[in-house]
This record gives structure tokens, sequence and C-alpha cells, in this order.
């Protein structure tokens, strides 16, 4: 965003310097810390070889700035429609490599929220298969906010807001209001609701420090007023390793990546007799209804679950088997993208329920 | 129609898990916990009879399955999911297997001779007793066996943690003492256990349900070949994405992927390419006649199929065989016709 206040002085003086890891979260840290109304968006992403290339090169949209150790600065412009005129916008972005997982980034801006959320996201979530986010459980979400909050000693750390959904496909809230639930509470909440966090708004503040608002989404994207270096250390780094693990978990599951046409099955692992009832294979058959891009068709509904899946997104297909209370498995066909298998376990886990994801031993 | 297909599916997958939990039987080994290679299997093998065979001298046979133990001998038999209401069809069952008690050739071994085999039926649950009765009532008169006879019974059980269930009904297998212990008082297969065989060996030597066998097609060899098209993905609903295809890459595909070519243990030309060329010409005429496809070439087999995002795969070709009649036996179209309930279920 091109602006005439005396902050655009700043950022351009934080643009044009040479930029660490350390010097780039820190650099954002005193920047937040001086201007009250800057944020920053942030978050990790898989990106494939070549279309990081194009971005680099001749994209209409990015523009490379500068490259320094793995940390690229981009121009992105946008189009949007306002009373019915196109209105032309641009913007500053980092894309920083992640040194220890190929592949991997993360994407950081101190634009304003009409140029994230009208123009970048967009941008990325639409360019799936070749640039993926994450979905965080209900589970690590959990873990990695009580870590957060433990071990900063961010003993006054408040929920503010939430956008919960349920698993029922509507919006849930809570009967009490924010405040009064801790955070254990609120994940107990939308649990017993069987629903799930799209995205959590809290605060903290140290007793010397400022205060600071912070919401973080299950697709791992954060936008905070402060503390970026933490934000960084206790969600960005080990969100990105969750990416980089799942899309190891999830490649070469194929057929037709294995010389003997063998499957590589993966199952989702419940840990309880989910299926215990009959009138829970109905719930999940249900559950595919929503899945945009697909064709799913019931080879078999009741007792047992058999169903075909096909991903028109890639052509990706997949065969997926309840024969046990306590367990979905998964088997990839001929054609089975990472990418895919990424996208059927996140519409399992927002609209039926979650599990560990684990390989199914084949005897 | 579409809930006759739908079973019909169901009989055909079913037929399938019990032809690889039966054979199993034979290859598992109980202490190492692996499965023994010694153990030969073919499924639909065409055997040769001998010029003494009373039902079919000099010809050919094939077996659902064939099991050669490293000892030379042998078991071959069928699997009936859907036995004929009417009993007095089940002689023609029966005879069938008649035509195994011979000294078969082709075995899997240079010489193609083994000592001796043993036949199996393998009824499902819900009718053995019934044919077990009719055996006894026919035995050494209308029905007869020199080799050793038996009939195990299986059945798939609907609970929650499915699985098949196999146990002896009738007589004793001789040369496989361990396996006729344990089907003697039954044993509980789990389908989340034979699942993994069935995911490799989709078909076999019986005709396909149309819808099945089309459904196979559209996801193993359509679309396939359609997603490496740079149109794939924009592609809307209604779109069409034309894919030049033969016969014979389908049945090659398959063939490789999804017969028991995985399982056999040779795949020699005694072995049957299934799908037979004859199915996947049906499915794909049927195309045509769901103007999905047009012929290009009939001498070479080459088609142009037209692919299509369908919201449900399976229930799309169900609907368009049921609208169209095909995929339905004679007999089953006459039985549309007057509205007479299926004799065969």
């Amino acid at each position: 965003m091109k602006r005439k206040d005396t902050m655009i002085d700043y950022l351009g003086a934080f643009y044009s310097q040479k930029h660490t890891e350390e010097t780039l979260q820190k650099g954002i840290d005193s920047l937040l810390g001086s201007h009250e109304k800057l944020n920053i968006h942030l978050f990790p992403v898989y990106i494939e070889s070549i279309y990081f290339s194009n971005l680099k090169s001749n994209h209409p949209q990015f523009k490379l700035i500068s490259e320094n150790s793995g940390i690229f600065l981009f121009e992105f412009s946008f189009q949007i429609r306002e009373f019915e005129q196109k209105k032309s916008i641009s913007g500053r972005l980092f894309i920083v490599k992640n040194k220890e997982y190929d592949n991997i980034y993360t994407v950081l801006t101190l634009e304003n929220s009409l140029f994230f959320s009208r123009g970048l996201y967009p941008y990325f979530i639409k360019h799936f298969p070749r640039v993926i986010l994450t979905f965080i459980t209900h589970k690590k979400l959990k873990n990695l906010l009580v870590d957060f909050r433990d071990r900063n000693n961010f003993k006054d750390m408040t929920i503010i807001r939430t956008t919960t959904y349920s698993r029922l496909g509507k919006k849930i809230t809570p009967m009490v209001s924010w405040p009064e639930l801790s955070l254990e509470k609120a994940f107990e909440w939308a649990e017993d609701e069987n629903g799930w966090f799209q995205n959590l708004l809290f605060k903290i503040k140290k007793p010397q420090g400022p205060k600071v608002e912070i919401s973080i989404s299950r697709k791992g994207v954060i936008k905070a007023n402060g503390y970026c270096q933490l934000l960084h250390e206790y969600f960005i780094a080990p969100v990105s390793k969750v990416v980089y693990e799942n899309i190891k978990f999830f490649s070469r599951r194929a057929r037709l990546d294995n010389p003997n046409r063998d499957i590589n099955p993966l199952c989702i692992d419940f840990g309880y007799e989910k299926f215990a009832e009959v009138e829970e294979n109905k719930k999940f058959i249900e559950s595919f209804k929503t899945m945009k891009a697909a064709s799913v068709s019931v080879m078999h509904g009741n007792p047992y679950i058999h169903l075909s899946l096909f991903d028109y997104f890639d052509g990706s297909s997949f065969d997926i088997w309840v024969l046990s209370s306590d367990k979905i498995v998964i088997v990839p066909q001929l054609k089975a993208s990472f990418q895919s298998i990424k996208r059927l376990m996140n519409h399992i886990f927002d609209n039926y329920a979650e599990g560990d994801i684990k390989n199914f031993e084949v005897v | 129609m579409a809930k006759k297909f739908n079973e019909q599916i169901d009989d055909y997958k079913d037929s399938i898990f019990a032809i690889i939990g039966f054979v199993n039987f034979f290859r598992f080994n109980d202490d190492t916990k692996t499965m023994d290679n010694n153990v030969k299997i073919a499924q639909g093998r065409r055997m040769r009879t001998s010029s003494a065979n009373r039902v079919t001298p000099n010809n050919d046979v094939t077996p659902d399955f064939c099991i050669q133990s490293p000892d030379n001998k042998g078991i071959v038999g069928e699997v009936k999911k859907s036995f004929p209401e009417d009993n007095n069809l089940w002689l023609e069952d029966f005879k069938q297997l008649m035509s195994y008690d011979d000294d078969l050739a082709n075995w899997m071994i240079l010489s193609g001779k083994i000592d001796d085999h043993e036949i199996v039926l393998l009824p499902e649950q819900g009718r053995s007793r019934a044919i077990k009765k009719f055996f006894e009532e026919k035995k050494d008169k209308e029905i007869s066996f020199v080799k050793n006879f038996a009939i195990v019974e299986f059945n798939r059980s609907d609970e929650a943690n499915p699985y098949f269930f196999f146990r002896k009904e009738y007589g004793v297998l001789k040369y496989f003492d361990k396996v006729d212990k344990k089907l003697e008082n039954g044993v509980k297969v789990p389908m989340l256990k034979l699942m993994p065989h069935y995911e490799k060996i989709k078909l076999y030597d019986s005709k396909p349900p149309l819808p099945y066998l089309l459904h196979l097609i559209w996801e193993s060899v359509v679309m396939l070949q359609a997603s490496s098209d740079e149109r794939f993905r924009g592609m809307k609903r209604n779109g069409r994405l034309p894919i030049n295809i033969t016969t014979e890459q389908i049945v090659e595909v398959l063939h490789d992927d999804y017969s028991f070519k995985k399982l056999n243990t040779d795949n020699d030309n005694h072995q049957p390419r299934i799908p037979i060329t004859s199915w996947v010409k049906e499915a794909l005429d049927a195309l045509i006649t769901f103007k999905l496809a047009t012929l290009v070439d009939a001498q070479k087999g080459e088609y142009t199929v037209y692919f299509k995002k369908f919201k449900n795969t399976l229930e799309t070709f169900i609907e368009l065989c049921t609208e169209h009649k095909l995929g339905i036996e004679p007999n089953e179209k006459q039985i549309e016709l007057f509205g007479v309930q299926n004799s065969n279920k």
C-alpha cells in the first residue's frame, strides 16, 4: 500500500535493509512496538519448486525486489472491484525460505488487512495444489497455545473471540462469554460441541510489556501486533515442521509411485469405538456431501463402509473403508498426490472428526 | 433395477473376498505368520480335462480356484455366492464341479500333472445346509465324485467389525489336515485383513456387473488419462474432455493392476487375461449409448471417450444402465418386463 505518513519512511528503510531471519523478526517487533496500528500477518506454506521460480521471474502479480540468504522481498499487485470500479492495490511481503525443510516458506507482510485478506491470502489459497497451507488439528492447536502461554509465563492470556464451526456445518458460540473460559475449557467446549476453531483471537500482557492481540487460524495464519519472534518460535516453526512432515507422510502413496504397484494405505485412528453405532456410518457418508470438486460413490454403506472418491483437482482417487469401529482406512489408488491426500484428510477432520493419522500396516 | 445392480456389485465383491480368504488358509503359515509362496494358487486357470471326463472330455475347465501344495496335492473349487432359488437348477452347478473330477492337466508344475486333488464347493451360508441335503439325496445317483469332495460354507457377517466366516459343512480335506481342523469349527477372517488384497484384485474370471466395470474403467483409465490434460482441473460439471483410448489399453491396465495376476503363482498361457476384451468392448459400447464415447476404428478397437466430472460416478452409471436397459442379463430383462421376482436371488 502506498502511504504518505511517517510510517512509510520507517517501512522504506526497513525494506531496504539486507535482513537475516533474526534481524527480520527483530525489526518487525521493533516496528510493531513503535506503531500502534501496525500488524503482521504471517503463515507457513508449501510452495512447489517450479512455482516459486515462476514467482521470482516473470510473474504478472509478483515482482521480486530483493533477495538475501533465503529472504525474498516481493511486491504483490492485484485488483479489487469497489463501487463497480476496478481498483489496483499493491504491497510488499517477505517470503522466507525454511532452512530445514525443502519447499517450505513463511510468508510475512506488514501491509493492512485489505491487502492481506482480499489479495495476498486468496492468491495463495487459489493456487492449491501448487501452494499448500496446512491445517492444524484441534489437539495440536491447543498444545501450541498452552505451550506458548506456559513457557512464556503469559498468565493472563485471554480468549477474546473465536470463529467456531460445528461439524454439523454451522457456526457455534458458547453460552458464557469468552474471557470467562480458560484456554483448556474453551477447547473442551469446542470438542463437546463436535466443533473446531477456524480462528481464535486472544490477548496477552506481560507486566512490563505492551498488550498484544494475536489471532491464529486452523490454516496456520497468524495476525498479531507484537511478539513476531515468539510467534515464529512457538507457532511458525512447529507448524512448518507439521507441513513438511505431512507432505513427506502423504507423498509417494499412489500405486503408480510403486514399482510393483503395491498399495500404500494410511488410516485415521480414533483410539476408541467411533463407529460402534450404525448411525455413525450415515454421519460419515453424509460428511462427504459438502466436498467440492470430487465424485463420491458409495460402494457399500452399511454395515461396513466402502467409498470410492475421485478428486477433480488433479485426478487422484481413493478407496475409503470403515471395517473396524476405531478407524478409517484410506487406500490411494493408481494416482494419488500428497496434495489430494491432504485435502481429503482436511475434509474429514473439518466435517466428520479428527483422529491420529497413521500408516495402515498391510499384513 | 438400481437396487439389483447394487446387490450384484456386493455379490461380486463378496465372491472375490471369499476366494482370497479361502486360498489364504492354505498360503498362510501359522508359525511364521507369513504367506507361504511354496503353496501355488491360481484363479480361473484353464485346466485340461482328460478323455475320460464324464461332463466335458478333452476340454478346458476354469475353476474359481486351484491350490497346489509343495507335495503335489491340490484343491480345485467354485465359490457360489448366489445359488438359484429353484433347486432343479442346482444340478448344473454340481455338474460343473463334476467336470473337475478328473485327472486334470495344466497344474503349476512342469509336467502339468500332480498326484491328486480334492474338490471343494464354497456356497454362501444361507444355502449351504440345503445344498448339502441336495447333494446327499443325489449322491451316487445324479451326482458322484471319485475324488474327495467337501463343502465349505462362507458368510459375510454384518457387524461393526465385519468378517468373513468359513466353516466346513461336509466332508474332510484329506490332504490339508491343518486347514481341515481349522475349518471344522469355523474361522472368522476380518475384512480388514482381506481388504488390502481386494484393493489389488477387483476383477476375477466372472463377468462383473456393468456399472462396476464402467466405474473402474472411468477411474483407472479414463480419468487418469484426462487428468494429464491441462484443461482437466478447470473443467466444469457439464464439460467434456475427449480421450482417445483402445480396448487393449483398458484390458492391459485392469489386468495388470486389478486382476488375480498379482496373486496367481504364474501367469502363463493357461491363465486367462482378465478382464476379457469382450467385457471391455461391451462397456465401451455402453458409453457410446450414453453419448459418452464414439467409435473411431472398430478393427483397432479405438474409441474417443468424453470424460465428464460426475458427482457420484457409480450412481450415474447405475442410472444410465437402468435407463438404457444395459448390463441386464436376458432373463432379468424378462423379469423387468413382467415384474416377476428374480428367481436367481
